[in-house]
């Protein structure tokens, strides 16, 4: 392998100084690694690796008033074992679980499953629907600026990222609604270690035997994950009945716009999300009845 | 770059490219060749060592990350007590036939052995501990038959090695 520059910042302060001194070379972002060392060969030579891994203020889970902070460089593992997650978040560890392997998690970190952008990025959908801000870092400036997560993405494995800026951390507010109900299921090859083909996560409230609202995103059917908006908006105050349930898997079919991949078809992945969308809804039922 | 780390306890100091794998470090430097190369992406485990205490791939460790870093490999393991009592094990339950995946798998099952006793180990656990490594020849079978009887077994395996 060619000898590639690489620089391993303590703080960002430092990652500041170095970038000042790199006017115009291209920057790789390197976190865990379990992505770009895959893709090792096709990085371009000339550009300069900023490993990441070694800043301590990227690292941790904290809670403070109404928000859980994690840090961008924390692993997989260290959020599915982390007690605040499993107590306050516990769609994503539903959705961790199902990621990769412990080798793969011990390694992999959130910030690089955001940053990757890939519509089928595990951790995406259920941040999406929990309505997480991310705190970006630019070397540039030296400042730090928080964004919705949904302006991260511009397409299939590109966020809107400026140049050697980071994802400091991902911001989750703490709901106050008690007796929230939460989905998330992803369908692949096989149960374990699979590329998402298709995948929905939701969170909702549901009283009186109305749901009051719900929130809805599908990974692996857009080029970028998103809000189900006008099915969350058609159940919305419904009773739940097979009608209703339904024309939801009607609507959120019209909603996304699945391709045909290598992975599945186009065909497949709207059966599977119209299914999902079935599945969370019964299983939202059952829920309520016990 | 100059790197020192330690492998399997003793101190090592390597020269290598940033994004050089920890794999090929151990084989081809080293010549640890107990642990091995199936599909060089994550995929299958059999590149699977401790870093840090921590079950990793090797195929995905750059060398960048380990600076001061503490590797243990299958070769490192094989003179304490409790890995005899897994060879023993996955010989009788027949959970080894080609043994390419072999040293991934035990290295799993070290991982497994420590963190849980039989009490808090279910079917679901077992399959968990074993997402990230790949047999083509056993059909699995063997190897899970070979965990559980370990599981049974009150077998001391320490929390870290080499520290
Ligand atoms: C065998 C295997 C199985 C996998 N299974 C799954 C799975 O089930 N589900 C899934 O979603 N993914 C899976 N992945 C993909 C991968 O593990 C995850 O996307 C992981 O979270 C990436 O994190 P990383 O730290 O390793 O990223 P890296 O490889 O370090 O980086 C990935 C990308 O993100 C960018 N990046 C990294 N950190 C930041 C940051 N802080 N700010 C801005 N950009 C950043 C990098 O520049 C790069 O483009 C799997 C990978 C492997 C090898
Ligand atoms: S060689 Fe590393 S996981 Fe297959
Ligand atoms: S014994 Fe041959 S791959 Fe497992």
């Amino acid at each position: 392998m060619n000898s590639m520059q690489y620089y391993s910042p303590n703080t960002l302060d430092e990652y500041h100084k170095i970038y000042s001194e790199l006017s115009g070379k291209d920057i790789i972002v390197f976190s865990g690694g379990t992505d770009l060392m895959i893709g090792r060969y096709d990085l371009p030579q000339d550009a300069v690796i900023i490993d990441i891994s070694r800043i301590d203020e990227l690292k941790g889970i904290e809670i403070k008033e109404d928000k859980i902070f994690i840090g961008s460089c924390t692993t997989l593992n260290e959020i599915l074992y982390s007690h605040k997650i499993q107590n306050d978040i516990p769609i994503l560890i539903k959705a961790i679980k199902t990621m990769a392997s412990e080798q793969v998690r011990n390694r992999a970190t959130i910030g690089g499953n955001i940053g990757n952008a890939s519509p089928a990025g595990d951790t995406i959908t259920p941040l999406v629907v929990l309505e997480v801000r991310v705190e970006i870092f630019s070397p540039e400036s030296n400042e730090v600026r928080t964004i919705p997560i949904k302006s991260l993405f511009c397409g299939p494995c590109a966020t809107t990222l400026k140049k050697g800026e980071i994802i400091t951390k991902i911001i989750i507010p703490l709901s106050k609604d008690k007796d929230v109900f939460y989905y998330f299921r992803k369908i692949g090859q096989r149960n374990a270690m699979t590329i998402t083909k298709a995948s929905l996560s939701a969170i909702a409230k549901y009283s009186d035997g109305k749901i009051e609202w719900i929130k809805l995103a599908s990974g692996s059917v857009s080029p970028v994950v998103k809000r189900i908006s006008k099915t969350e908006e058609f159940l919305k105050g419904k009773v739940l009945t097979p009608a209703v349930i339904d024309e939801a898997r009607e609507m959120i079919a019209k909603e996304i716009s699945p391709i045909t991949d290598i992975r599945s078809t186009k065909a497949f992945r709207l059966l599977i999300t119209k299914n999902l969308l079935g599945d969370c809804l019964y299983y939202l039922i059952r829920q309520q009845n016990i | 770059m100059n790197i020192d780390l330690t492998v399997n306890g003793k101190p090592v100091s390597i020269e290598a490219e940033p994004l050089d794998r920890l794999l090929d470090i151990l084989r081809d430097k080293l010549e640890l060749t107990g642990t091995k190369e199936g599909c060089g992406e994550g995929e299958c485990g059999a590149c699977t060592v401790f870093m840090n205490n921590k079950l990793v791939n090797s195929c995905l460790v750059p060398a960048m990350h380990l600076h001061n870093a503490n590797v243990v490999t299958i070769d490192g393991l094989r003179d304490f007590d409790f890995f005899r009592f897994i060879t023993k094990a996955y010989e009788e339950n027949g959970a080894v036939q080609c043994g390419f995946c072999t040293p991934g798998f035990v290295m799993s099952t070290i991982n497994l052995l420590r963190n849980s006793s039989e009490k808090n180990v279910g079917d679901e656990e077992i399959k968990d501990a074993f997402a990230g490594n790949i047999c083509r020849c056993t059909g699995y079978d063997k190897i899970i038959k070979a965990v559980r009887q370990l599981l049974t077994m009150d077998i001391k395996v320490p929390e870290r090695f080499y520290e």
